[in-house]
């Protein structure tokens, strides 16, 4: 089964309706979902997502934001064929994160990113950051939106 | 009438396919062999694999929205991101 590792913004993306890539967002999680792919997110995902979320709710002074907080992860949670993935647990292999940010020109964050997909053998990645295109462009990871 | 007698799993074989076999007792034709299926076997356990594919399309409908937050766009969400950083790094 095809694994597609989901950046933050994919998230935000999905949840706000206001957003010019909500309707790209829900389009590609279903052809991804009904494709077979899994969707994978890692707990740096989440903590974006999280962070992103609630800034963008303190900044438009909603109310009850850990509420809304909450309300939101539920439902990225309760995503069709989502799985969590974790960092590696070898220590040699948390040295290769430098090595990413030199040879693609990512920050840190990117590059442990990066770093999961890797070692979870995730081959497709879901973002509209522009950060990865070298990562892209070295064929490392595939840009999720050039195959679907 | 031989082949029924000593190979019947290859008749079973052909029936469920839907082929239609004609038995033949001394050397004429006795009788016809047809399914009672309506389809073929493996045409319609094909049908049903493909009903018991889920369209996911009205999960993830349900699931997304529910939140009016503006325009940002990729570069602004990594923004947020970054202050992030920026703050903790400040008192250095």
């Amino acid at each position: 089964m095809k694994k597609c590792y989901l950046d933050s913004n994919i998230l935000i993306n999905l949840k706000n309706t206001k957003s010019s890539f909500h309707k790209k967002t829900k389009e590609l999680l279903v052809s991804l979902v009904n494709n077979s792919y899994n969707l994978c997110i890692s707990s740096l995902v989440l903590d974006e997502f999280l962070h992103q979320f609630q800034h963008i709710l303190k900044f438009q002074k909603k109310r009850d934001i850990l509420k809304k907080v909450l309300y939101a992860l539920e439902s990225v949670m309760s995503l069709p064929k989502l799985k969590l993935v974790n960092p590696p647990l070898s220590k040699k292999n948390h040295l290769k994160i430098v090595g990413y940010m030199k040879d693609y020109n990512l920050l840190p964050r990117d590059a442990y990113h990066f770093l999961i997909m890797k070692e979870n053998k995730i081959g497709y990645f879901a973002t509209f950051d522009k950060d990865f295109r070298e990562v892209f462009r070295e064929g490392k990871i595939n840009d999720v939106f050039s195959v679907i | 009438m031989k082949q029924l007698r000593e190979d019947f799993s290859s008749v079973k074989e052909k029936l469920e396919k839907g082929e239609e076999l004609m038995l033949i007792y001394r050397s004429q034709p006795l009788a016809k062999i047809t399914s009672l299926m309506e389809e073929p076997f493996g045409k319609k356990a094909k049908t049903k694999k493909k009903a018991k594919k889920k369209d996911y399309s009205k999960i993830i409908e349900k699931l997304a929205g529910g939140f009016e937050l503006g325009d940002w766009t990729p570069e602004q969400l990594n923004k947020l991101l970054d202050k992030r950083y920026e703050k903790m790094l400040s008192g250095f």
